[in-house]
């Protein structure tokens, strides 16, 4: 390799020659050109090729860091010492510092075109508020009633409801009958102005276990014994029931969710 | 003096250290470890659903507490910070500027593991607010807020510090996930929602979190891992733009395909299925591309567990997006609406989609963080085969019982002979009786698994040969040692 063009190089871009000459090695054997070329290419005005060593880019930034993209030294660890301690050894000495690749797979191209960070932040998150209206906003002004009915449950009933909520009675239990004819029988359809104006919703994800949007007007679950059987001690009633017991809450917490169920109608 | 300022330091350095990627490196641990315990109350979790009365009856195991302790531990915990110790990891890598304040973004790491350890003790202790993936209460929905917004502001200080003029397309999915999971968990807070309104922000912030954030990130790496581990560069870059921008427009519209029929309005149940099929084209540009970039190196996922871990999830990102288009068909609703079908493609997507390429970044970036091989590669190959399993019988199963109890509960109310409620429920309870007891099974083959990786991640640390995949060393010319 030519000791003239190592140097010439080495002055244009302030990289010692030894790396430069690793650098041009690897491009060369990448390209499959010769490293004379590859150093004339770098030394040329305005030839830099895209692959050079990156720090020919002229001083972008306080803390020029060669990133991978443009990482071109798979040779030989250049690290004064390598690093068999967990905490790498290898100076990582301010002010800057470049990550060198050692690794055998070699370096990908990993590159994107000049593009601008804040047009894609943006974008993103000016597509975002376009769905957070469409699908969010609009769809719940939509749904909610100018004047929701009254929720019809005692005192006793609220205080069910919480604990229905805070259990997590919800995530297998819905309370929603949809105009399919799956849930014909379940009762009147659910309609969003019928839902009463206490947060959050008890409409529910799956039903692991019955529908409860009417429990009350039907059997068995219209008896509150059987409620708070059921509740306590749920495979004395059915011998296989996947219901978890509620035998941890107190006693007025069971009658005060029996009751919830039971105002469901 | 001079002693107390040195005991600081080094305090302020063990608490908050300032070394290149120091944060990646402890949010890659932490994210291990709230694998494991995320693995447990999965496990747990189906254990209980087919046989309830296991363990007794205490008030913590009860299926409705432990449900959303197993979803924020492997969304907020587990997904979550492994997703951030990529981002912190690559950031740096594709930007080719230094990590903005690394003392922050590992002060932000100690939030994050408080949010999540008081999240489990608040859900465990019964204080649910009843709203899905946001039950926790509200002051800690705030501690999550600023847990997601610490990576937010690092990794955006980080851009603008950029030498690298491209942003790589990984670039891409990691901002774009940044922004929109602060913001969905703005929106999500939002209170005193209710009726059918509360149900459609539920929805919204649910598939947003998943599409956006669990899969958008985990979609990043992949771009990241398969060129840098085949060599090859990646595929078509206009493939690339039409997939993220895909996601970007259609990723937040699709949450009330769930609810196809319910009380919401009839039109936003329309959008969402329509937007669903845009995000098969998303997971379609991206899969191409992969497969692309891959080529004539798969026998390279013979020896690399990440190439193999991140195809495998690639498979399982298709089959996810299908399979969640076609649940908003009204057609297809009718069955399976309301069934254990949806939860079958929600484990799926945990931990077969977002989880194996959450791995993947791991098996990647372990040895590259703390200068060991990865201790043994037998065990990663039982982690995928685990996970494989586990979570692909797990979803099968809950797909099968969606299918049965749907067409039970259709079946019923055709002929008339059963209502699906009291005793005709139970009725149909017992045809899928089985497939709960199953994915119980499942659960456990997939604990097994990520056993195996946490297993594997220690053995590293304590034990892997050192090697120096990848190191720091100066440019600085009067620091370069000649050799």
């Amino acid at each position: 390799m030519s000791s003239e063009l190592l140097a010439a190089v080495s002055e244009a871009t302030g990289v010692p020659e030894a790396m430069v000459e690793r650098s041009a090695q690897a491009r060369a054997a990448a390209d499959g050109v010769s490293p004379e070329e590859v150093l004339a290419a770098w030394s040329g005005n305005g030839a830099v090729t895209p692959s050079a060593p990156s720090a020919a880019v002229p001083e972008p930034a306080p803390q020029p860091v060669a990133p991978e993209t443009q990482d071109e030294t798979p040779a030989p660890t250049p690290t004064p010492e390598p690093a068999p301690s967990p905490e790498p050894a290898a100076p990582v000495r301010e002010p800057t510092a470049v990550a060198v690749l050692t690794a055998p797979e070699g370096s990908p191209v990993l590159e994107g075109r000049r593009e601008s960070g804040v047009a894609l932040l943006v974008g993103a998150f000016g597509l975002f508020l376009v769905a957070v209206f469409f699908s969010f906003v609009l769809p719940a002004l939509d749904v909610t009633p100018a004047s929701p009915p009254p929720s019809g449950l005692s005192e006793l009933g609220l205080e069910g409801r919480e604990i229905y909520i805070a259990e997590g009675c919800w995530y297998c239990h819905t309370q929603q009958v949809r105009p399919i004819v799956t849930d014909a029988k379940l009762g009147s359809v659910t309609q969003p102005d019928q839902l009463a104006s206490i947060a959050p919703d008890t409409l529910g994800l799956q039903r692991i276990g019955p529908d409860l949007a009417r429990s009350g007007s039907r059997e068995p679950t219209d008896d509150a014994a059987w409620l708070t059987n059921f509740l306590t001690d749920p495979r004395s009633v059915r011998e296989d029931s996947l219901q978890p017991a509620y035998s941890h809450l107190a006693e007025a917490d069971v009658a005060a969710l029996a009751q919830y169920l039971l105002e469901s109608k | 003096m001079a002693t107390t300022t040195a005991a600081r330091s080094s305090l302020v350095d063990f608490v908050a250290p300032g070394d290149t990627d120091s944060a990646a490196r402890r949010h890659l641990i932490a994210a291990i470890v709230f694998l494991l315990v995320a693995g447990f109350f999965t496990s747990l979790l189906f254990v209980k659903l087919a046989y309830p009365s296991f363990l007794g009856g205490q008030a913590f195991t009860t299926y409705g507490r432990l449900r959303p302790i197993a979803i924020s531990t492997t969304v907020l915990g587990f997904l979550t910070l492994m997703h951030l110790a990529a981002i912190y990891y690559l950031v740096p890598r594709l930007t080719g500027a230094r990590l903005w304040n690394e003392r922050l973004a590992n002060l932000g790491l100690w939030l994050a593991v408080g949010v999540n350890i008081a999240a489990v003790l608040a859900l465990a202790a019964g204080y649910s607010n009843g709203r899905e993936w946001l039950e926790i209460p509200w002051w800690l929905d705030i501690g999550v807020i600023a847990m997601l917004a610490v990576p937010t502001v690092v990794a955006t200080r980080t851009l603008r510090d950029r030498t690298e003029e491209g942003l790589f397309v990984s670039l891409w999915y990691f901002f774009g996930g940044l922004v929109w999971v602060v913001a969905l968990f703005v929106v999500g807070s939002i209170p005193n929602l209710y009726g059918a309104a509360s149900q459609i922000q539920s929805s919204f912030f649910v598939s947003g979190i998943i599409e956006l954030w669990l899969v958008g990130v985990g979609v990043g790496t992949a771009y990241y891992l398969v060129p840098k581990i085949t060599g090859n560069p990646l595929y078509n870059r206009q493939l690339a733009l039409v997939g993220f921008w895909t996601l970007a427009f259609a990723g937040a519209w699709v949450g009330q395909r769930r609810f196809v029929y319910g009380p919401g309005p009839d039109w936003l149940e329309t959008t969402a299925s329509v937007f669903s099929l845009a995000l098969v084209v998303a997971a379609l540009a991206v899969v191409t591309n992969l497969i692309g970039t891959i080529r004539g190196k798969w026998s390279m996922m013979r020896d690399s567990a990440a190439l193999r871990f991140t195809m495998v999830g690639a498979a399982a990102y298709l089959v996810v997006a299908v399979l969640r288009a076609l649940q908003g068909f009204r057609s297809v609703a009718a069955i399976i609406g309301l069934t254990s079908f949806d939860d079958g493609t929600l484990m799926l997507t945990l931990f077969g989609l977002a989880g194996l390429w959450a791995s993947a970044f791991a098996y990647h970036s372990l040895p590259r963080l703390i200068g060991r091989e990865v201790y043994s590669l037998r065990l990663a190959a039982v982690h995928l085969q685990a996970t494989l399993v586990g979570a692909g019988l797990l979803a099968a199963l809950l797909w099968m019982a969606g299918l049965i109890s749907g067409y039970s509960w259709a079946a019923g109310a055709l002929t008339g002979t059963y209502v699906p409620a009291g005793d005709g429920f139970a009725n149909t309870l017992d045809q899928v009786r089985i497939t709960y007891g199953l994915s119980a099974l499942a659960a456990l083959v997939l604990f097994a698994g990520q056993l195996a990786f946490a297993y594997n991640a220690y053995r590293t640390f304590t034990s892997g040969t050192p090697t120096a995949h990848e190191t720091l060393v100066s440019t600085n010319p009067a620091e370069v040692v000649d050799e």
